[in-house]
């Protein structure tokens, strides 16, 4: 595994439960505040509750797709944040090679409103709205908003696909094919999904409290976090400097079991070592950790033991207990706060634990704190053993110049 | 770095396996079966071409995939064909080999049983069903039967999901992240999409002869090790968004007409742009190109769907204002039916035509005119859609004018 070349971040978008901006977003989780609750918007199919985002985020005579699925909408939401943020003017961006990577469960239009859509359709037999759906893609709609030309793909690895879509869309930097991507992942909170972690017994029937003794299982949510992906010669030719970097990203498979991680981390640990290697550190360069932490008795387990043994006294934390399990989203959202956690110095702590497992050898932070150093890891599992990492910061001949 | 097919494993409505391909491709049809879907006006029968995973009892004990639906087997047959057909057992050195699969629909038949729950019907979920139906399910579990511990993707973007998986795998060997990729379309029979097709064939708004929906999967052994490949080389792939201003001012002939047209499609700046699109580095390209040894413009094979055809056919009536003559145009939908991941099997049936150097093929399969097909002719599988959005992926022949250890890189 070599050292690759680390990939400017102009700008960052993020909407979920926590705030519709990052900004919104950062100060909710300093805050240390959470309100779940059971979903609004399939209201009557239980009881455990979910990180919904209630406000109207997508107004559509703002947008130029009026009527889009509810990921999509999410996903355009925080690239338009993130593109605002890099300080783009749209005709200019337009004129680029600009590529979308985009992470989501569920990539097409299978969604529970096109489930439903399609039950009707049933007693009619003109179906082409349904069939429209099947052709609808999260990063499809994401180009077509801005009017984009370039390399367009929608990973769904479950839950880590955010990570993933960050990952491969910096490789389109780095080989030279793009001048910029928006990359993250988009997930909106749906019917069936709620449905099936139920039915797993992953769900907790209260708010869900990662690396816990006391912990249930997971809150569903939904959010979408992009980045902005630059190369350095657009940046420099807009006289613009990076918010952070990506600096390495690793992925790997368990191979072992669909819907429990490896007993001893084993994808996790060669994502991680992965995307060490390509960041060119070493475990003690890192600030913390933003854990996946899910709340799960098997995950937070796993990572627990990962970061003990392969990371002993790097801080860590976990997120959801402030927006829920974002699902494809997650490893975005994440990663968009690691990055702005470093520029501010300080991480959250960890929402939802208080009491220590006996059985976990390490504990996440337990109160906002201050962090020293410019790099950080981000790290996400997902269904079917995958895991996805990334290390984001500055580079050590760029720290302080950006 | 050149990049090739090393192995094909495929699985379809013609039958199992590359030699199945390569005789319906002789023969240039396949054995149309009748599939009952249910509707709400009551069951309807469709035409189909069905796969059957049968065979997968060869390779694993048939205890073991309880819990595997349909979709997965294909998927898992498919895998296993490819590392046979390129003598990988299973087992050897995986840990250095990617695995990515393209969906068009995901495990479709076990979202759409949802149903039941949706409309209350059943208040149960099961955890199965659920767990099937999560769209990198086939990754998931190729690599946990495989051991495989590399790189897992899962790309889902309809009918341009197969060049998408083609653009990463290339990226993965060309920055040396894996030694090998297992890549894969898959898609199972759709009921939406079968009733979709009933109604248009009824309502007149498609031809009788349109393929009918089909189900199956193509998976190849990607490597860049130049004693192992055997089905051509892989000169580019891409799956985006091409720019509207290159779409009108050029045409799509240049797809159509060869790699070194297709360059200048790709690479030349059209006004108001600052670059071409390519999944492949710039540098590379520009810097290999001009010195490629062969003129392949006028005898490269197109192959693709009759709709994406069209497509270019009226492009190219409208900028050179001459149709085309020149071109081999192939479809083989007839063979495996219609499909969001048909493009694997186009490659597929690309690899098999360029390994067995087949010259002539069924005058049924033929788009345009039939003739015959020179043993160096570049390939291009291709797909247009809407709003400029396309996908290709090329495969260079294994010809003496393209050596594998040295000449052009690609």
């Amino acid at each position: 595994m070599k050292k690759n070349k680390a990939v400017a971040v102009s700008g960052m978008g993020c909407l979920c439960a926590a705030g519709l901006n990052v900004a919104d977003c950062m100060a909710f989780l300093f805050q240390g505040q959470r309100y779940p609750a059971p979903p609004l918007s399939f209201s009557g199919r239980g009881s455990h509750p979910v990180f919904e985002i209630t406000s109207d985020f997508y107004v559509p005579r703002h947008f130029r797709q009026k009527e889009l699925p509810r990921t999509s909408c999410l996903a355009i939401t925080a690239a338009r944040e993130a593109l605002a943020d890099a300080g783009l003017d749209e005709d200019y961006f337009r004129r680029k090679r600009v590529g979308v990577c985009l992470g989501s469960n569920v990539g097409g239009g299978l969604s529970g409103t096109f489930l439903e859509q399609w039950r009707i359709a049933e007693s009619d037999p003109y179906i082409l709205p349904q069939y429209r759906y099947l052709g609808g893609n999260p990063a499809r709609h994401l180009a077509a908003e801005f009017g984009i030309s370039g390399p367009v793909q929608t990973v769904v690895n479950a839950c880590s696909a955010g990570g993933d879509a960050i990952g491969l869309g910096a490789a389109w930097i780095r080989m030279g094919i793009c001048d910029a991507v928006i990359a993250g992942g988009a997930d909106a909170l749906y019917e069936i999904t709620y449905l099936g972690f139920m039915s797993l017994l992953n769900t907790d029937a209260k708010a869900c409290k990662p690396f816990d003794i006391r912990r249930k299982g997971l809150n569903l949510g939904e959010g979408a976090g992009m980045m902005l992906l630059e190369s350095d010669e657009m940046l420099a030719e807009r006289d613009k400097k990076a918010r952070t970097y990506v600096l390495g990203y690793g992925s790997a498979a368990d191979a072992r079991h669909f819907t429990a991680p490896h007993p001893r981390g084993r994808g996790l640990r060669l994502a991680m070592k992965e995307a060490m290697a390509s960041a060119g550190i070493s475990a003690s360069d890192l600030a913390f950790i933003n854990a996946h932490g899910t709340g799960t008795a098997d995950n937070d387990r796993i990572e627990s033991c990962v970061f003990s043994e392969d990371f002993p006294g790097i801080p860590f934390l976990s997120t959801k207990g402030y927006t829920g399990h974002t699902l494809g989203a997650a490893g975005a959202i994440e990663a968009v706060f690691t990055a702005a956690c470093l520029e501010q110095g300080r991480i959250p702590r960890s929402a939802g634990f208080s009491e220590p497992d006996p059985e976990l050898p390490a504990c996440p932070v337990h109160e906002n704190r201050e962090i020293s150093g410019s790099t950080a890891m981000s790290d996400t599992l997902a269904f079917g053993g995958n895991n996805a990492v990334l290390i984001l910061g500055r580079p050590e001949k760029t720290k302080g110049g950006g | 770095m050149r990049i090739g097919i090393a192995g094909i494993g495929v699985v379809g409505g013609f039958g199992c396996g590359h030699p199945a391909l390569l005789r319906a491709l002789k023969k240039g049809s396949a054995e149309t079966a009748w599939k009952t879907i249910r509707t709400a006006g009551g069951d309807m029968e469709v035409p189909a071409l069905c796969a059957d995973t049968s065979a997968l009892a060869d390779y694993v004990p048939l205890r073991t995939l309880r819990r595997n639906d349909h979709y997965t087997r294909m998927a898992l047959l498919g895998s296993f064909l490819a590392l046979e057909d390129a003598k990988i057992p299973p087992g050897e050195a995986l840990h250095r080999m990617g695995i990515i699969v393209a969906t068009g629909l995901g495990s479709t038949c076990n979202t759409l049983d949802f149903e039941d729950i949706m409309s209350g019907k059943n208040a149960v979920c099961s955890p199965t069903l659920f767990s099937n139906s999560v769209h990198n399910a086939a990754a998931a579990h190729i690599s946990i039967f495989l051991k495989s511990g590399g790189p897992n993707l899962s790309v889902n973007q309809y009918e341009l999901s197969v060049p998408s998986a083609f653009m990463t795998a290339c990226h993965w060997l060309r920055e040396e992240r894996t030694d090998t990729v297992l890549l894969g379309g898959v898609d199972e029979f759709s009921k939406v999409g079968a009733y979709y097709r009933f109604n248009c064939e009824k309502s007149g708004k498609s031809g009788k002869s349109s393929p009918p929906v089909g189900e199956g999967c193509a998976f190849f052994i990607l490597t860049s090790d130049p004693e192992k490949i055997r089905y051509g080389y892989i000169e580019d792939a891409f799956a985006g968004i091409c720019p509207a201003e290159t779409m009108e001012d050029s045409g799509l002939h240049p797809l159509m007409n060869g790699i070194s047209h297709c360059s200048d499609l790709w690479h030349r700046p059209p006004s108001g742009v600052s670059g071409g699109l390519c999944s492949t580095p710039l540098q590379e390209k520009s810097g290999d190109l001009p010195h490629c040894p062969v003129e392949m413009g006028e005898n490269t094979i197109l192959m693709c769907d009759r709709e994406t055809y069209e497509k270019t056919a009226a492009a190219s009536l409208r900028i050179k204002k001459t149709a085309r003559k020149t071109d081999t145009a192939i479809s083989c939908s007839r063979l495996y039916g219609s499909l969001p991941v048909a493009m694997a099997f186009d490659i597929a049936a690309a690899g098999l035509i360029i390994k067995e150097g087949i010259r002539n093929l069924p005058a049924d399969l033929f788009l345009h005119s039939p003739g015959d097909i020179s043993p160096a002719a570049p390939v291009c599988c291709l797909k247009i859609r809407e709003n400029n959005e396309l996908g290709f992926v090329r495969l260079l022949p294994l010809h003496p004018l393209f050596p594998a250890k040295k000449g052009v890189k690609v």
